[in-house]
């Protein structure tokens, strides 16, 4: 797992957007099956540029990117935003 | 030790917002001797050689050329400029204000700047460059230009945040990086060389958010530019042809899901299912699971969905024979989820646009997101 410079779950690709945690001191890893990983000891929330925050309570927690299906590559792939 | 601000400090936030949005939004040509001055007195307080300054028209002829010589020189970007004027500013602040004081500048000034100047146009150049960086060089160079990148003008956030301590709280800081923001675009700095580049000719904003709906919504005089419906860098084509010229169809081209979702927004969700002749196959919520015309004999399902935070629609493919909602959102979720058994009783998990965030060690997950944005 590689520890991330910041506490950032996704990064957008034309806007530079980010899902970030908003609590800058949570460690995030990310394995090599792109999943990422975090640790929070009191709730924190999760903030984006063009989504309403959510509040992640006290626990372990894996982050992943949704997927869709490209029907002329014929495959699925992970959204790119 | 200052421990709070007066009434008459605090009317003074947003003239140092103003002021600084101003800056980072500038778009005359930088002053070149003056930025040439700063950078060398930023590397002498340092304690580092004076650097070799070469210019660039704009972020990605700079990005570039940095790259050009830092492959032919091996420039070392272990470069200790960055972090001794950031030590110089910030132990400067630290050591004679509250970190409350601290606080409600950065919550005002600060943030409403980086809004304006980072969030809205920074954010776009540095995306847009590296995505061009990173095909066009050695991974090792890109990582060096990457590390090299200072925004200039474009980070102009925490000079609005420096600023209003040195003149409003009278801090002692030496204001040559203020100086520096104020009179140039971005800039790369190396060790013994620094390129310089121009500030944009054209930035233009709406809501916070790059937009144009006629031409380039940032535009450099060396001719590179960004064309930006509501923060979301898209091909040309999408803003420079109009509406009804556009055929609906080529929603399916665009591989990404922001450049889709303004797609969707400026041509209409109903023109696009009318011309994709397409068939409800199921509906939930604010989910609609189509049937859609490929123009080449297929039909095959897309998921119709509302994004609730802003209102706006996205269409996603999901996989042939995919008949219900309930399958469609069960396909998109990330593999590694789709391996935990689906129970009304399982722990809550949360989605936030694209990205799915559930317990690590779940054994069962509820069906739907506890929280949606």
């Amino acid at each position: 797992m590689k520890k991330l410079e910041k506490p950032v779950l996704a990064e957008g690709e034309v806007t530079g957007h980010a899902h970030v945690l908003e609590d800058p001191t949570i460690e995030v890893f990310e394995g090599e099956n792109g999943l990422r990983e975090f640790q929070t000891e009191s709730p924190t929330r999760v903030v984006h540029e063009e989504h309403n925050p959510i509040e992640i309570p006290v626990g372990n927690f894996t982050s992943g990117k949704v997927l869709e299906f490209d029907h002329f590559a014929e495959e699925a792939r992970q959204v790119r935003d | 030790m200052i421990t709070g601000l007066t009434e008459e400090q605090k009317s003074r936030f947003p003239e140092f917002v103003d002021k600084w949005i101003k800056i980072g939004l500038s778009t005359e040509p930088a002053d070149r001797p003056k930025s040439e001055e700063c950078i060398k007195h930023l590397y002498k307080l340092a304690e580092l050689e004076e650097p070799k300054i070469v210019w660039a028209p704009c972020p990605l002829s700079g990005a570039l050329t940095a790259s050009v010589l830092f492959n032919l020189k091996k420039f070392s970007t272990d470069l200790p400029v960055r972090s001794a004027v950031y030590s110089a500013i910030y132990s400067a602040v630290d050591s004679v204000v509250y970190s409350a004081v601290y606080s409600a500048v950065d919550s005002v000034v600060r943030s409403a700047v980086y809004s304006a100047v980072y969030s809205a146009v920074d954010l776009a150049v540095y995306s847009a460059v590296y995505s061009v960086v990173r095909s066009a060089v050695y991974s090792a160079v890109d990582s060096a230009v990457d590390l090299a990148y200072w925004g200039g003008s474009l980070w102009a956030a925490y000079t609005a945040w420096t600023d209003y301590f040195s003149l409003v709280l009278k801090i002692n800081i030496d204001r040559t990086y203020l100086d520096l923001v104020q009179s140039c675009g971005v800039l790369y700095t190396f060790r013994k060389l620094v390129v310089m580049t121009e500030r944009p000719e054209l930035i233009s904003i709406s809501n916070n958010r790059l937009h144009n709906e006629r031409e380039a919504a940032l535009k450099y005089r060396s001719g590179w530019c960004l064309y930006a419906l509501n923060g979301v860098v898209v091909p040309d084509w999408l803003v420079l042809t109009r509406s009804e010229e556009i055929n609906p169809r080529d929603l399916l081209k665009l591989a990404n899901a922001e450049q889709r979702r303004e797609f969707v927004r400026k041509v209409g969700i109903d023109r696009i299912c009318y011309s994709l002749k397409a068939k409800c196959l199921d509906n939930v919520g604010n989910y609609e699971l189509l049937l859609l015309d490929l123009g080449d004999g297929r039909k095959r399902p897309y998921l119709k969905m509302l994004n609730p935070s802003i209102g706006t629609w996205h269409v996603e493919g999901v996989p042939p024979g995919c008949d219900t909602v309930e399958k469609a959102l069960n396909f998109r979720k990330p593999n590694a989820m789709k391996s935990i058994m689906i129970d009304d009783a399982g722990e809550d998990w949360y989605q936030q646009g694209d990205v799915c965030i559930w317990p690590k060690n779940a054994k069962s997950l509820k069906p739907l997101p506890t929280i949606l944005t």
